[in-house]
């Protein structure tokens, strides 16, 4: 019993001995180690890798969601609006929250609104799905009307409840109000609204502020979280630009160029450029042909258009981006072309502020004159003769301006190129000068003949702009004044931001110098080859220029010529330059000629410009009977009355009948004629009712013209050229030619003069 | 014994109070485990059921149920848990058979067989069935257990090993791995506090480490993880995106957290963050800091569940609590290795903080168990 007993203490000593020790070591095991590499693990990963990976969390988390801000609006010098943005939107859907028995309807609804594929649709939600996308993009740029559709589909639909199927989210589009307008000079924007062309990428910093961002977690969809994990980041809107381009006298550039560029078949296009010659500031800029803003890609040229079409596929995209390329060039800034007998302005200029020329020096031309071994022909065979230095201007005249170059000197040459600013590029604020193609002063000092052709503006290329830089230099006094396109950037609140002053350059000639060539370039206008810009009542100066296309193998042959017009208005008080150049016009020999084919461009957009800009015409002797008069309302009144108003506006009359009383008159009240009209006036019956047909004209002296126009019972309004003595000055346009007119009615004629080569 | 004795001894016990620390941590974990729970299911809850609240009610309803079993349970004289142990097993692998052909899909194992208003995992049964039926048996012939010798303790321990390759037989065809490490561990502490001598215990270490490790290089879907666990960068939107979730969500507390109700990885970046992963949302919200408060209540819980067992009035009662007591400390260690990756991902759930009724109530009525033990402890005699 006592062994028994003790025997089962002992074996209950031992089992509660067992027990002890096996609790204690689970103890240890699993209320004590276990937990070490957990709280090691713990703080290897919340602690010890905390950095790495909280970045990695906040990269995944946070997703930086851009505000986008309107692009700013480009306005022309009036605040007339040439580039604005507008709200659009993108149509999206996030895939991964459609069902597969909706996938079909939304496809199919989608592509009725948005007039696009459905497959396609079908294809990118169940591809979206697979990859588990929660924002695929179907449409982006999708204007008002469509959007309200699409969200009155998601409404309809109920596609919106919860996670919506299909959402719509904002985004700008850039629209061109004038299309073609400007386009050179405006660009255009490309994906992101980012400027890839013209003042659009010029100043697309300052155009697309500052897109703000807000910072955002969000989960993984991409929703944002009830948290505050938010930051923003301030948007700036696009600022405004203002240029100083006038859209009405854009207007009239574009609208001369492009007839001149069509009737004289400029198979290489032309340009014009308008400037303040004050300030240096871009009034208008303008090449033809050129394109549709809005459509920046479509080639806007028929014939070029068709030939593309015609190309197979393997050489189509290589030739439609050239076309593309070419149809985008700025050639008043990105194109080189021979100045050719306007750069005699500048050999001019030179000679009297260097005073190696006086007004009664003369100068001979036997109609060709030898340099470097190198005939030079003057345009006139039998030679001009003997000639002032004014006449050599007006008969620009080679052999007498490789005379006065000489006079000048290689070294006073070239300084004065520079000077003029021919040999950097002007640095103006628009995409992709050129510079010009010029000699090394050693090359051409060495050579006689290039010294030669050089001082009548052959055998090198300038940029357009220059020359109207170098003429504005000519013109304002002598100064060059950088030319600009940008007035200034302002915020939305008017705020201006940057701002363009008229910049000096340099003075190059003196105000002296400046005034006597403004007076010999007007008579270039008045009698010499520029008599086709001449204006009525306006003081148009300029000098005409026409060049073989020197750096063309066979360009003589192929009959490659560059015609220009470089001048400005008024003479006395210079305030607008323009230039017109018309590259590989196609007309017969005898007309291609920069007198003959861009100074009429020029005298139609001064005619146009000048009254647009308030400039008051002065009327000089003698053109005093060719002013346009407005004729006065003198029906009913008496006819001694009716004598008394004709002559207050210069007309003369004759009363047909023996009345008192005029009872009708030719021509009617309001319209514009010459002041050396004779009104007709009745005093007994009306005037003849019948119709008569307007002669063509075309081709006859201003007299055979007046003549015809008088028999057939119209009056003639004579416009464009005039000169007295009348020779060369030919109609070369005009109104009405074979139609039916009312007995009476005012024919405008345009006259040109064919003597003006140079 | 006789029976008075017994009788005197009983009512003697009966009256004992339950282990009051162990009560107070149990439901202290459960409720910061359901605040938790709360705050890691908002964003998954209002997703999926625009109600933020909706899993944070279902598991509160479940816990009150879950507090209420474990009283009930820590009321009833464990000695008759000793006649419900062999229907356990039974139901137990009844259901295990089941399962197999009614269960429900998740994550392309069946796991779960649905009861209409709740779903049951036959694992979390079987886990306790182990439990009950190990302590019966072995503390019915405790003596066949501590053989020294190898062919009597061979025998000793072959029916329960019988039962164990049984249980992770059917569990595997599910597959359910973390099941089969649980009920093995279960199963190996619960011969062990039955007095199994080391060597043989050595031995049925080895072999069952032998056995995982063919296991586990044998098929490709074991294979896949532990290359997962070595690199979850490796396949990130793949099968590395829960781990690489899980790891962001804990770096992301750093010290103390982001504070409560704060996490963003909650955000439909983590996977199941009001399940398997609820112990990464506290690390974000409550920092290194707030999680090894957590883990330190898990502590004393568990040395006082060995404590209990310690002190247990019987081998019965021992055999029980360091079961409960085990399972429950080896299903913590594994929830939080695999928040942190410390192993490959396996599905384990937190207790007291993950979401899912049955198994809450169920690992209270274990609790319950331990309670029950407490009850009768002899009372102190030094």
């Amino acid at each position: 019993m006592e062994n028994e007993e003790k025997a089962r203490v002992s074996h209950r000593y031992k089992y509660n001995r067992m027990i002890l020790v096996r609790v204690l070591i689970l103890t240890g095991i699993f209320g004590f180690a276990m937990f070490i590499p957990l709280a090691l693990k713990l703080y290897d990963v919340a602690i010890a890798q905390h950095d790495e990976l909280e970045r990695k969390a906040i990269d995944q988390q946070m997703s930086s969601y851009p505000i986008t801000v309107g692009r700013g609006t480009i306005y022309d010098r009036n605040k007339n609006v040439l580039a604005v943005s507008a709200s659009v939107e993108t149509v999206c859907v996030s895939p991964r929250d459609i069902p597969a028995d909706k996938e079909k309807f939304i496809a199919d609804g989608l592509s009725e609104i948005l007039g696009i594929d459905s497959d396609g649709i079908l294809d990118r939600i169940e591809k979206g799905k697979k990859n588990n996308r929660a924002n695929e993009k179907i449409k982006e740029q999708v204007e008002r009307e469509e959007a309200d559709k699409v969200r009155a589909f998601i409404l309809a639909n109920k596609l919106s409840s919860g996670k919506p199927m299909i959402f719509l989210q904002p985004g700008s589009k850039r629209y061109y109000p004038n299309g073609s307008f400007a386009s050179n000079i405006i660009g255009f924007v490309g994906a992101e609204n980012t400027g890839l062309m013209g003042l659009e990428a010029v100043y697309n910093k300052q155009l697309s502020g500052t897109p703000g961002r807000t910072v955002a977690a969000r989960d993984s969809g991409g929703r944002s979280l009830p948290n505050q994990y938010e930051m923003y980041y301030d948007a700036l809107e696009g600022y405004d630009l203002v240029l100083t381009i006038d859209e009405t006298i854009q207007h009239f550039a574009e609208k001369h160029l492009e007839t001149a560029v069509i009737e004289n078949e400029a198979a290489n296009r032309g340009c014009v450029i308008i400037m303040d010659v004050r300030t240096g500031g871009i009034l208008a800029m303008a090449t033809k042909g050129d394109f549709d803003l809005n459509e920046p890609r479509e080639i806007a040229d028929e014939d070029i258009r068709r030939e593309l079409e015609s190309l197979g596929a393997d050489v189509y995209p290589e030739a439609l981006g050239e076309a593309q390329q070419a149809q985008w060039r700025n050639k008043a800034v990105n194109d080189t072309y021979e100045p050719g007998s306007v750069f005699k302005i500048f050999t001019a200029a030179m000679a009297l502020e260097e005073k190696v020329v006086n007004e009664s020096d003369r100068f001979n031309c036997t109609g060709s004159i030898e340099a470097g071994g190198h005939i030079i022909r003057c345009h006139k065979i039998a030679g001009h003769g003997s000639q002032t230095f004014l006449e050599s201007l007006l008969h620009s005249c080679n052999p007498a301006f490789v005379a006065i170059g000489d006079r000048v000197g290689p070294e006073k040459f070239y300084d004065y190129m520079r000077a003029f600013g021919f040999m950097e590029p002007t640095g103006i604020d628009l995409q992709g000068e050129a510079r010009a193609i010029i000699a090394p002063y050693e090359t051409y000092s060495r050579q006689a003949s290039a010294r030669a052709v050089y001082s009548f503006g052959q055998t090198f290329k300038v940029t357009p702009i220059q020359m109207i830089t170098a003429v504005c230099a000519v013109a304002n006094g002598g100064y060059l004044m950088k030319p600009y396109v940008l007035s200034q950037v302002a915020g939305k609140d008017g705020r201006v931001v940057e701002k363009n002053d008229p910049a000096p350059v340099r003075q190059v000639i003196s105000a002296e110098t400046s005034r006597t060539m403004c007076a010999y370039l007007e008579e270039c206008i008045n009698q010499g080859t520029g008599s086709n810009a001449y204006v009525k009542g306006y003081h148009v100066a300029g000098k005409t220029g026409t060049s073989q296309k020197r750096d063309i193998p066979d360009a003589d042959e192929l009959g490659l010529y560059v015609v220009s017009f470089a001048g400005f208005a008024p003479a006395n008080d210079p305030q607008v330059a323009i230039l017109v150049m018309l590259d590989e016009p196609g007309l017969d020999r005898a007309q291609r000629m920069g007198g003959y084919m861009a100074a009429p461009v020029a005298g139609r957009i001064f005619a146009d410009v000048l009254p647009y800009l308030g400039v008051i015409p002065q009327y000089k002797e003698g053109e005093a009977m060719s002013v346009d008069v407005t004729v006065p309302f003198v029906k009913k009144s008496p006819v001694s009355d009716a004598e008394k108003a004709a002559k207050k506006e210069g007309l003369t009359v004759r009363v047909i009948g023996d009345g008192d009383t005029v009872t009708d008159q030719l021509p009617a009240a309001g319209v514009l004629v010459p002041a050396s009209t004779e009104m007709i006036l009745y005093t007994e019956g009306i005037k003849p009712s019948e119709t008569v047909t307007v002669p063509n004209v075309i081709g006859k002296t201003p007299e055979q013209a007046n003549a015809e126009m008088t028999n057939a019972g119209v009056f003639m309004r004579p416009i464009g050229a005039q000169r007295t003595p009348d020779a060369y000055l030919t109609a070369a346009w005009q109104e009405f030619a074979g139609q039916e007119v009312p007995y009476g009615s005012v024919v405008s004629v345009e006259f040109r003069s064919t003597d003006v080569h140079d | 014994m006789n029976i008075e004795q017994a009788k005197r001894e009983l009512s003697r016990t009966e009256k004992g109070p339950m282990d009051l620390p162990f009560a107070l941590l149990v439901v202290l974990l459960n409720g910061i485990g359901l605040v938790m729970m709360f705050s890691a299911s908002y964003a998954l809850a209002a997703s999926k059921t625009s109600t933020p609240a909706f899993y944070v009610m279902r598991q509160g309803v479940f816990m009150v149920m879950g507090i209420a079993v474990m009283l009930m349970v820590s009321r009833f004289n464990y000695a008759y848990f000793r006649a419900l142990s062999l229907p356990a097993m039974g139901v137990a692998l009844v259901l295990l058979v089941v399962v197999l052909f009614v269960g429900s899909d998740e994550e392309e194992a069946v796991r779960w067989i649905n009861f209409g208003i709740f779903n049951i995992q036959p694992s979390e049964i079987a886990k306790a069935a182990v439990i009950m039926l190990f302590a019966t048996m072995i503390s019915a012939h405790p003596e066949r257990m501590a053989q020294t010798k190898l062919l009597p303790s061979l025998r000793g321990i072959a029916p329960y090993v019988g039962i164990l390759i049984l249980i992770a037989g059917l569990m595997a065809l599910q597959p359910h791995f973390s099941g089969i490490i649980l009920i093995l561990s279960v199963g190996a502490v619960m011969l062990y506090m039955g007095g199994l001598a080391y060597r043989w215990i050595a031995l049925v270490g080895a072999a069952g480490a032998g056995a995982m490790a063919i296991l586990i290089s044998a098929t490709d879907y074991a294979r896949a993880r532990i290359e997962i666990w070595q690199d979850p960068w490796s396949d990130l939107r793949g099968k590395g995106w829960q781990t690489v979730q899980s790891l962001y969500a804990v770096a992301s507390g750093g010290w103390f957290g982001l504070g409560l109700g704060q996490s963003r990885q909650k955000y439909s970046y983590l996977p199941a963050p009001h399940n398997d992963f609820v112990f990464a949302i506290v690390c974000e919200e409550l920092g290194l800091v707030g999680a090894l408060i957590v883990l330190f209540l898990f502590l004393l819980l568990i040395i006082r569940g060995y404590w209990i067992a310690l002190h247990a009035r019987d081998r019965f009662g021992t055999l029980l609590v360091s079961g409960v007591t085990t399972l429950l400390a080896i299903q913590t260690f594994l929830n939080v290795a695999v928040v942190t990756n410390l192993i490959p991902v396996t599905g384990i759930s937190m207790p007291f903080f993950s979401y899912g009724g049955s198994s809450l109530v169920i690992q209270m009525a274990e609790m319950g168990i331990v309670l029950a033990v407490s009850r009768q402890m002899p009372a102190y005699t030094p």
